[in-house]
């Protein structure tokens, strides 16, 4: 029976990584595709007055962002603190964005699932096993952030084993993970404007 | 915290369908249909397969 658990637990958490895979590589397909349509795109002349005189950032700028400067692509330092902070806390990304309801709902989300985890004694996994899949299990439950060494700083041991439901309660906090990444990943595409 | 297996899959199906929905759709209305959707596949395709199995447990 603990077997059966144990698979179950496993298959769950396997689906979820399977649908995080799944959702990087429509995100790559998605980049592709858009940049091989601009690529087909003719190139438009940018309309300028005879008379006005350029600026240097003005001739600097590719035609697409001067036509549309709000639509600029932000650096990669404010694109990597995004993604540190969406980390860190999740829904964190969201809230640096303006999208508040989104970034509470979705903290409240992803940190109850990851309470529930705890409260039901699943395990923290570690680098040092032997198993690949508990690496990958360790790498999972980091992705939730700051709850996972806040959790273990406050006392949490690190699961039973034993108990009755810890194997459900890792897959909570592999999930939790995975659906972190996925808050991640979502607000890169809104810093980028891929997404409105 | 000790849940049986439904209420396990009950509570793993919320948390998953509330932020798919978030993610994926923009309006409140349409979050909420499609965490619904969500939800009740998750549930309804898992109580299926366990049907399903039921001849082999």
């Amino acid at each position: 029976m603990d077997e059966m658990d144990r698979s179950e637990a496993f298959i769950h958490a396997s689906s979820f990584f399977a649908a995080g895979l799944a959702r990087v590589i429509s995100l790559q397909v998605g980049w592709l595709k858009g940049t091989r349509a601009v690529c087909r795109e003719p190139a438009k002349p940018v309309q300028t007055q005879p008379m006005a005189r350029k600026t240097t950032t003005q001739e600097e700028k590719p035609a697409k962002e001067a036509a549309n400067p709000a639509q600029a692509r932000p650096s990669s330092g404010s694109l990597f603190g995004l993604c540190l902070a969406a980390w860190l806390i999740p829904g964190l990304g969201h809230f640096m964005l303006g999208r508040k309801g989104r970034a509470v709902v979705l903290f409240l989300a992803i940190v109850g699932m990851f309470v529930c985890g705890l409260a039901m004694q699943g395990i923290f996994f570690s680098t040092g096993s032997p198993s690949y899949l508990h690496t990958l299990g360790y790498f999972a439950e980091l992705s939730t952030g700051i709850p996972m060494p806040a959790a273990t700083f406050f006392g949490y041991g690190g699961g039973k084993i034993f108990f009755v439901c810890s194997d459900y309660g890792t897959a909570f906090l592999i999930s939790a993970g995975m659906l972190n990444v996925l808050t991640i990943l979502d607000a890169y595409d809104i810093a980028l404007g891929r997404k409105p | 915290m000790v849940l049986s297996h439904f209420e396990a899959l009950a509570l793993f199906s919320f948390f998953v369908s509330v932020v798919f929905a978030v993610l994926s759709k923009r309006t409140l209305r349409e979050q909420l249909i499609y965490g619904a959707k969500v939800f009740i596949a998750f549930v309804g395709i898992a109580v299926l397969l366990g049907w399903i199995m039921l001849p082999f447990a």
